[in-house]
């Protein structure tokens, strides 16, 4: 588009300096990135602590699901500590 | 960096920096080049000066927070056009202040036989004048001329931001100068 007069870039013009920008405009949709982004790291922190309540929430504990977990992880290491000597105990009976 | 060396990166440098750093320094780079003409946009749409207000602060919210998103296919300016305008639309649509707002039926005009009108008569029209002209014709026509001149939008980013084919998008913008003319001509006086 080649010319060398636009009217509506000079409406444009005009308008921006017959209606200049509120200027709290700025500090309240940063203000509000800064809540949104605050809360968006809360979540991230808390999602954890949020499925644990939803656990909760249908009826089961947190200390079940803590304590079936860990005594899973000690049975399994139990159970590898306890294979060895089974096998020794067959090798010596036989 | 000072203010300086702020203002002469590009806007995709500036974007990657504030995706880094999330620093409001950043932010304030881009706000700066381009509140004025979002505000604008919006107070020339919505011609409320407490809703272009809201409008303005709800899209720069909408822009910073899709930022991870802007695919850098188009200008950054055009993606922050579209938002805005798209936001606009939607809100006039909200108010029912037009039922047909760039509506199903711009894909089924049918061509206007009238010559169209050179793109020199509105470009040269004395700038008061204008103003009046696009405030007689409806806000739809005004909006497509105004990202067709003020903003000089490529046809397919106009099809794009309306979501739009492009030869419906060409058709809305003859028609919407046909308007301007008539109005022009009506008000003016000028035969």
């Amino acid at each position: 588009m080649e010319t060398t007069k636009n009217s509506f870039k000079m409406m444009m013009e005009e308008d921006e300096q017959k209606h200049p920008v509120p200027p709290d405009i700025e500090q309240s949709v940063l203000g509000s990135l800064q809540i949104l982004q605050m809360m968006a790291l809360a979540m991230d922190l808390y999602i954890p602590k949020a499925l644990e309540m939803f656990v909760l929430t249908l009826g089961g504990t947190v200390k079940e699901l803590d304590a079936s977990s860990q005594s899973d992880a000690a049975f399994g290491e139990a159970s590898k500590d306890e294979e060895p000597e089974s096998n020794d105990f067959n090798k010596q009976d036989d | 960096m000072g203010t300086e060396g702020q203002s002469k990166k590009a806007d995709l440098e500036v974007i990657e920096e504030y995706l880094r750093t999330k620093d409001s320094k950043h932010f304030s780079t881009l706000y700066k080049r381009y509140a004025p003409k979002v505000y604008g946009k919006c107070l020339t749409l919505l011609k409320d000066e407490h809703l272009a207000r809201d409008a303005a602060q709800e899209i720069f919210l909408k822009i910073f927070l899709n930022l991870s998103r802007f695919a850098a296919q188009s200008k950054f300016s055009t993606w922050v056009y579209s938002i805005t305008y798209n936001y606009c639309i939607d809100l006039l649509r909200k108010k029912k202040k037009l039922t047909s707002f760039f509506d199903d039926e711009m894909d089924r005009l049918p061509d206007i036989e009238e010559d169209e009108v050179p793109d020199e008569e509105l470009l040269s029209m004395e700038v008061g004048r204008l103003r009046v002209v696009l405030d007689q014709i409806p806000v739809d026509d005004k909006a497509i001329l105004l990202m067709k001149y003020q903003d000089e939008l490529m046809i397919k980013d106009i099809a794009g931001i309306l979501g739009k084919t492009e030869s419906a998008v060409k058709m809305k913008i003859k028609r919407a100068k046909h308007k301007a003319q008539k109005v022009y001509k009506e008000l003016f006086r000028e035969h």
